[in-house]
C-alpha cells in the first residue's frame, strides 16, 4: 500500500520531470550564445577581423572605455567580468558587438552604442586578438 | 573643477567693468582649461559635446562625473553677465543617472551671487537600444530670479529678463518642476537627440514648455592605433537648437527665444573640453552668448565609498 506522501509526489515528479524536459532546449539554446545574444548578431562578421591596425586602436579605446571596470589587463574587476578568457575568446564576433553595444543595464553593464560602430568592432578585434589574449591596455 | 568655477566668476566681477564680455569669457575659459587639465581623470570618450541637449547616454554605474560650464552675454540695453554651474553626476544604476548643480552669475556693475541649485534624475525607459532610446528625466529646481544660466528655455523666457537687477532679482525664489522627454538615435557615427520639455512654478504659474534638438559627429569613425591629441577622432561637431514654445495659456505664441549654436568638443587626454557660440533667432532672444565647459569623470567612485563603510 502506497504512502500518502508517495501519492502527494509523484504527480509533483511527473510536472517537475516534464516542466525541466520542456525548458531543456531553450536552456541550451541560452547558454549557446554569448548573454543571450540573438542569432541574428552571431551572423554579423567582424569587417576589422585579423586588421592588426583596427586592434591595436581598439586596445586603446579599450583602455579609455573600458579599462576602468574590467582591468588594464582584462582581470575584471569588482562584478565586471575578466575577459581574458575563453567564453570571450570564443564567442562569435557579432555576439560581442551585440553585447557592447546594447550591454546588460540591470547587470550595470552600459550601452556602448555611443561610440561609433566601427570604433565598437575595434574593441571586439581586440578582445579577440592576441593583443587581448594576455595584455596590459593602457 | 569647483575652483575653476570659482575661479571664473572671481576674475569676471573683477575685470568685468574694465574688458568686454567676451575678453571675460576667454579669460573664464583659460582658468577652465588650467585648472581642468591638472586634475584630469579617466573618462569616457563617448560623451557628448551638447550643452542644451541630453542624450540616452547614461553615467557609467559608480562613476562620478564633475563638469563646470560657463555662459557670457548680454542683454540689449543691460550689463553684459558671466554665469558658472557646476555639475556632479552620478551613475547610480546602469538605467539611472543622478546630478546635483550649483549655480551662481556675476552681472558687470551688479554683484557676484549664487543663485540655487538643480537636482535631476534620468531613467532611461528600454533597456536595449534602439533605433529611438527614449529617457525619462525630472528635475527639481530651487533658484532665484536672478539665475542666469539658461540651462534650458522655456515658456516666454527672454533676455529682457537679464535687465532686472540682481538686488531685485533675487528676491524671487522659484522652486520649479521640470519634466523632460529625451529621445536619442544613433546611426553611422551621428547622435540625433530631441528633448521636450515641461517646467512648472509649484507656486503658481502656468505650465510652460520648450524643447532643443541637436545632432554631432566625431570627425572620424575609426580610432587610430596611436595616442593622438589633435587626431580627428578627438573631436566632435554639431549643432544645438533650442528655445520656449509658450505656455498653457498661451502655447506656441509670440514672443519666444529661439538658438541656434555650433558646437565643438574636444578630448584632450582625460578631458572633454567643449565651446558653442550661440545666436539668438528672434527679438526676446539674447544676440550672441558665449557656451564653455570642461568635464571628466572619476571612475569606481560607488565601489571605492561602499569599502569605506565595510
Amino acid at each position: 500500500m502506497r504512502s500518502r506522501t508517495q501519492l502527494l509526489l509523484r504527480p509533483l515528479a511527473v510536472v517537475a520531470a516534464t516542466f525541466i524536459l520542456y525548458l531543456t532546449p531553450f536552456l541550451a539554446g541560452q547558454d549557446s550564445s554569448f548573454h543571450n545574444a540573438p542569432a541574428s548578431a552571431a551572423q554579423m562578421r567582424n569587417p576589422y577581423a585579423d586588421n592588426a591596425q583596427a586592434a591595436a586602436g581598439g586596445k586603446k579605446l579599450y583602455g579609455q572605455n573600458c579599462a576602468q571596470c574590467h582591468g588594464a589587463n582584462l582581470q575584471g574587476i569588482g562584478p565586471a567580468p575578466a575577459l581574458d578568457n575563453a567564453s570571450t575568446q570564443k564567442a562569435k564576433p557579432g555576439e560581442l558587438f551585440w553585447f557592447i553595444t546594447n550591454g546588460n543595464l540591470n547587470a550595470g553593464m552600459p550601452s556602448w552604442a555611443s561610440l561609433p560602430k566601427q570604433q565598437r568592432w575595434q574593441i571586439v578585434t581586440f578582445l579577440q586578438s592576441k593583443l587581448g589574449a594576455k595584455t596590459e591596455a593602457k | 573643477m569647483l575652483l575653476a568655477t570659482l575661479l571664473q566668476l572671481y576674475v569676471a566681477d573683477k575685470l568685468y567693468t574694465e574688458i568686454g564680455s567676451m575678453k571675460n569669457a576667454f579669460l573664464g575659459i583659460a582658468a577652465m582649461l588650467l585648472l581642468g587639465g591638472f586634475v584630469a581623470t579617466p573618462t569616457i570618450a563617448a560623451d557628448r559635446p551638447y550643452f542644451i541637449t541630453y542624450d540616452s547616454t547614461m553615467e557609467e554605474p559608480g562613476n562620478l562625473e564633475i563638469e563646470t560650464m560657463g555662459l557670457s552675454g548680454s542683454p540689449k540695453g543691460g550689463n553684459a553677465f558671466t554665469s558658472g554651474l557646476i555639475e556632479f553626476e552620478y551613475g547610480a544604476k546602469g538605467w539611472w543617472t543622478t546630478e546635483f548643480y550649483l549655480d551662481g552669475q556675476t552681472t558687470t556693475n551688479e554683484s557676484t551671487i549664487f543663485t540655487g541649485f538643480r537636482w535631476e534624475n534620468r531613467f532611461r525607459m528600454l533597456m536595449r537600444e534602439h533605433i529611438i532610446n527614449p529617457v525619462f528625466y525630472v528635475e527639481f529646481e530651487d533658484l532665484n530670479g536672478a539665475d542666469k544660466t539658461l540651462k534650458e528655455v522655456v515658456g516666454y523666457d527672454s533676455q529682457y529678463d537679464g535687465l532686472v537687477p540682481n538686488s531685485i532679482a533675487s528676491r524671487d525664489r522659484q522652486r520649479e518642476l521640470e519634466t523632460k522627454l529625451i529621445l536619442s538615435s544613433n546611426l553611422n557615427g551621428w547622435n540625433i537627440a530631441e528633448n521636450f520639455i515641461a517646467e512648472k512654478n509649484l507656486s503658481n504659474g502656468p505650465w510652460e514648455f520648450g524643447y532643443s534638438a541637436a545632432v554631432s559627429r566625431p570627425l572620424a569613425l575609426l580610432a587610430s592605433p596611436d595616442k593622438c591629441t589633435l587626431c580627428r577622432e578627438n573631436f566632435q561637431t554639431g549643432v544645438e537648437f533650442y528655445g520656449g514654445l509658450g505656455t498653457t495659456r498661451d502655447f506656441l505664441g509670440r514672443g519666444t527665444s529661439q538658438y541656434v549654436g555650433p558646437v565643438v568638443g574636444w578630448q584632450v587626454g582625460n578631458a572633454l573640453f567643449k565651446i558653442e557660440p550661440t545666436f539668438g533667432l528672434t527679438a526676446a532672444s539674447y544676440r550672441v552668448m558665449l557656451r564653455y565647459g570642461v568635464q571628466y569623470e572619476f571612475s569606481g567612485v560607488g565601489r571605492k565609498i561602499k569599502k569605506l563603510f565595510q
